[in-house]
């Protein structure tokens, strides 16, 4: 019996205790939510306490005027209310009244940032996208109602209103309820909403590309898997038409893969502005923006430098913004700085580099990005003519015609600022490049060459080599003259890519193998070959690209060429020899030859002189008379006619018959001295 | 008498005239010390001739050079130049065939320190008290290209040679 007294008091005691919880716990305001927002987010935002009578009389000594004073004292501006007394309780109702989710999160942060005991700062989460490929409603916050009556509490507490040690609990969370464009939501104390349904692409990706006149192309590309289409398919959206419909000055493409389709929306030389509006358009959204700037960098030659800002919003179409990046295409050679938002992405079809991001990654709103652009010509060209010491070099620097003008204008200005004294430089428009001559003109070798060196270091501040040898080396053969040629001129400093090299040609030349010039002829045969291997590759339905065509038959053309051209990198090693015929050795051959046989005749002349005259005077003495005496003494010019026919007589005639015909020229001499002594006696 | 004395005089100076430019005519055609040697050494690759490339060797010419020249495998003249070190960019290209090599030209240097630096020391330090000759030549090969178009190829080829027969040589290319 008394055992079961005491289970009974037991009993009775831990039934009393529930009952002093139950009406604790009860006692104080109801705090009710009510959210409203229509598909703008407008809408209203109404927290409803109820505060039963009696909890009023017991907590609240001053009564309904007494709380209406203390909200009056400390309720944040962006909040209305009302205070009804009812029969049964006295409700309290806040209304927070916005228009759109940025003046939502404004003032909530106000409220929330007035007097309180825990502060909190809001995070609000917001997306509603109706769209083919996405229904999406998203509403999400770090707070409650409790949170944003902060301030109620606080003040209630402070000023003494409630008679309560602490009323943090006297409040209590009630309802929540989310009506978002005219969809009812089940929430909690803090609002969580999520009801989206997804068919959207996988990535977007939009490339930039900036062009020479200053515009910029762009091309946004759509990638979703077919899987994908099919079920936007069948929620009869046509993704293609879609497309077609949304844009104004682009035009749309589409390329069908294996488990794939891409969506492309091209646009085409636009400016900045323009850019930014179409891509709005294209991906649905405001928060979209393009700008870019170009100039020149005050501390070093020949560099420009780049910024751009860019906005984008991917949100229309992606589940994941994370899939959502952009990528430059910018002039060949500018590189993004080390502040830049942009990392190397990959080269495009042409080889251009690409600086890529993703915009969610940028935690600033407008991703900026800066990049550093040396300027250089495209292609340079060394023209070299050597005419005994005298030597020519011309340098040639290619940028294309159609170069953005500013980098234009840096390069001539650049170039005329590096030419040294004397030396000329001319520009002209020829295939579409505007070539850049500077012509070093015609000096003595080592000039020549210092001429050189003093244009790069000018231009490039860097030292270069520069030689050109001219030497005469023997032949093996003596009508041939042999000049050999030995040029080394380093280019390093004005273009790392392949540059051309002509040498003028006057006779027979001979490029030494040690030369380290590629021809013209041989660069065409490297192409054909190379033409070859891809039709034997790929069969009979290849066909050259027009491109591939037009630069090989640049090269037919080159190789054509009457000079020595071909192309070379770096430094040019050019050695080579020449043959000319030794017009010296061709006189000398001659003088020997002549004077040889004139030697020889005038030596036999002589020879005969000598040998006739001493034994022909005393035989052809006559008979004394008086004119002999005179006769004898001419006797030693008798040999004269004799002498000089006798060679001639010998050579063409047998020795036997000289030696017959010798006493008819011993008459003739006879008679010659005869007539030789008339001639005395006439005198 | 005075005639045939002038006219002998008039011989003597024609002939001393001759002398003179035939000696500047035969002048053109100076040819350095051991490029005979050289000339013959091309021709023997030219005749795949092993004995005619060797004899033109000086004897010092394989301690001198640390090679021993085999052409035990050598089947084309191009192969008997290659085994002395000496070879052409179009050689390269099966689809070339050698027609010819020859001499065409020579440029002498001194032997300096310079020069020589350029060269295997070893030749000349074999030359011993003797001063080698140095000069450069200028070696054609007339081949046919894949087309069958003829072609000449030069190369420098560096020579040493002493007494009239190669000490070694060295590719410049």
């Amino acid at each position: 019996m008394k055992a079961t007294f005491r289970k009974l008091r037991k009993l009775l005691l831990a039934a009393a205790l529930f009952c002093c919880v139950l009406v604790i716990a009860s006692c104080g305001a109801t705090v009710d939510t009510e959210f409203t927002a229509d598909s703008n987010f407008n809408g209203t935002r109404v927290i409803t306490l109820t505060l039963d009578n009696s909890d009023l009389s017991e907590y609240v000594p001053g009564g309904k005027d007494s709380i209406d004073i203390t909200i009056k004292k400390y309720m944040p501006d962006c909040l209305t209310y009302t205070l009804t007394e009812g029969d049964d309780a006295l409700v309290c109702k806040f209304t927070l009244a916005f228009t759109g989710i940025d003046d939502y999160r404004t003032k909530a942060a106000k409220i929330l940032a007035a007097e309180v005991d825990e502060p909190v700062t809001p995070e609000i989460e917001y997306e509603s996208i109706g769209s083919p490929f996405k229904s999406s409603l998203k509403f999400k916050e770090n707070f409650s109602s409790m949170d944003l009556i902060g301030w109620l509490r606080y003040g209630l507490q402070k000023d003494e209103v409630v008679t309560r040690e602490s009323t943090s609990d006297w409040f209590e969370s009630g309802d929540t309820k989310v009506t978002i464009a005219g969809t009812d939501y089940s929430a909690y104390s803090n609002i969580s909403v999520d009801n989206s349904v997804y068919n959207t692409p996988d990535s977007v990706l939009v490339k930039t590309y900036f062009l020479t006149s200053g515009n910029f192309d762009r091309t946004i590309e759509f990638c979703f898997s077919n899987d994908t289409l099919t079920k936007l398919s069948e929620q009869n959206v046509n993704v293609e038409e879609y497309f077609k419909g949304i844009v104004t000055a682009s035009t749309t493409e589409k390329l069908v893969q294996d488990y794939q389709t891409t969506y492309y929306v091209k646009m085409k030389d636009m400016t900045a502005d323009q850019i930014a509006a179409e891509t709005a358009k294209v991906l649905q959204s405001e928060n979209v923006s393009f700008g870019s700037s170009l100039k020149p960098d005050v501390n070093v030659d020949r560099r420009l430098l780049i910024n751009v800002s860019e906005k984008l919003d991917g949100a229309y179409y992606l589940r994941n913004d994370r899939n959502l990046s952009s990528i430059y295409f910018l002039y060949n050679g500018a590189e993004p700085s080390d502040s830049s938002a942009v990392s190397f992405g990959y080269y495009n079809d042409n080889d251009l580099r690409g600086y890529s991001y993703i915009p969610s990654y940028v935690e600033a709103e407008t991703a900026e990005s800066s990049f550093i652009w040396d300027v250089d010509f495209e292609k340079a060209g060394a023209y070299l003519d050597i005419a005994g010491n005298k030597v020519n070099l011309d340098i040639k620097m290619f940028a294309s015609s159609d170069m953005l003008e500013t980098a234009k204008q840096i390069l001539d200005d650049s170039l005329t600022a590096a030419l040294p004294e004397g030396v000329k430089l001319e520009t002209k428009d020829e295939d579409g490049m505007t070539v850049y001559t500077v012509d070093l003109g015609t000096k003595e070798a080592e000039e020549e060459a210092s001429t050189y060196r003093e244009f790069v270091y000018n231009y490039t501040g860097e030292k270069a080599e520069c030689k050109f040898e001219t030497e005469k080396s023997s032949s093996t053969s003596p009508f041939k003259t042999i000049t050999s040629y030995s040029t080394v001129i380093d280019m390093n400093p004005l273009s790392g890519k392949a540059m051309e090299f002509t040498f003028k040609k006057t006779g027979d030349l001979y490029i030494l193998d040690n030369s380290q010039i590629t021809t013209y002829a041989e660069l065409v045969k490297q192409a054909e070959d190379a033409q070859a291997e891809k039709q034997e590759y790929m069969g009979e339905d290849y066909a050259m690209s027009e491109d591939d065509a037009a630069k090989l038959e640049q090269l037919r053309k080159k190789a054509e060429s009457a000079d020595y051209s071909g192309e070379f990198y770096g430094t040019i090693r050019f050695y080579a020899i020449e043959e000319s015929a030794n017009v010296f050795a061709y006189v000398c051959l001659i003088l020997f030859i002549v004077f040889l046989l004139a030697a020889i005749i005038a030596a036999a002349v002589g020879v005969k002189f000598l040998m006739s005259a001493k034994p022909a005077a005393p035989a052809a003495i006559p008979a004394p008379q008086q004119p002999v005496a005179i006769a004898q003494n001419a006797a030693p010019v008798q040999p004269v006619i004799p002498a000089q026919t006798a060679p001639v007589a010998e050579a063409d005639a047998p020795a036997a018959e000289v030696v017959e015909e010798a006493p008819a020229q011993e008459e003739t001499a006879e008679n010659a001295a005869a007539e030789d002594e008339n001639k005395e006696v006439n005198v | 008498m005075n005639k045939g004395i002038v006219s002998i005089i008039v011989a003597v100076i024609l002939l001393i005239s001759s002398i003179v430019s035939g000696a500047l005519f035969f002048g053109c055609a100076k040819n350095p010390d051991g490029l005979s040697a050289l000339q013959s050494i091309i021709d023997g690759c030219n005749k795949k001739s092993e004995t005619q490339i060797m004899k033109n060797f000086d004897e010092m010419y394989e301690k001198a050079t640390y090679l021993s020249p085999d052409f035990s495998k050598c089947v084309t003249s191009d192969d008997y130049l290659k085994v002395l070190g000496v070879s052409f960019n179009y050689m390269y290209d099966e689809e070339c065939e050698t027609e010819k090599f020859r001499i065409i030209g020579t440029k002498e240097e001194e032997l300096t320190d310079e020069v020589l630096d350029g060269f295997n020391r070893y030749l000349g330090e074999f030359a011993g008290n003797k001063k080698p000759s140095v000069f450069y030549a200028y070696l054609a090969a007339d081949y046919k290209d894949a087309d069958g178009a003829s072609q000449t190829a030069i190369n420098t080829l560096g020579v040493v040679a002493l007494n009239g027969k190669v000490l070694g040589f060295v590719y410049l290319g």
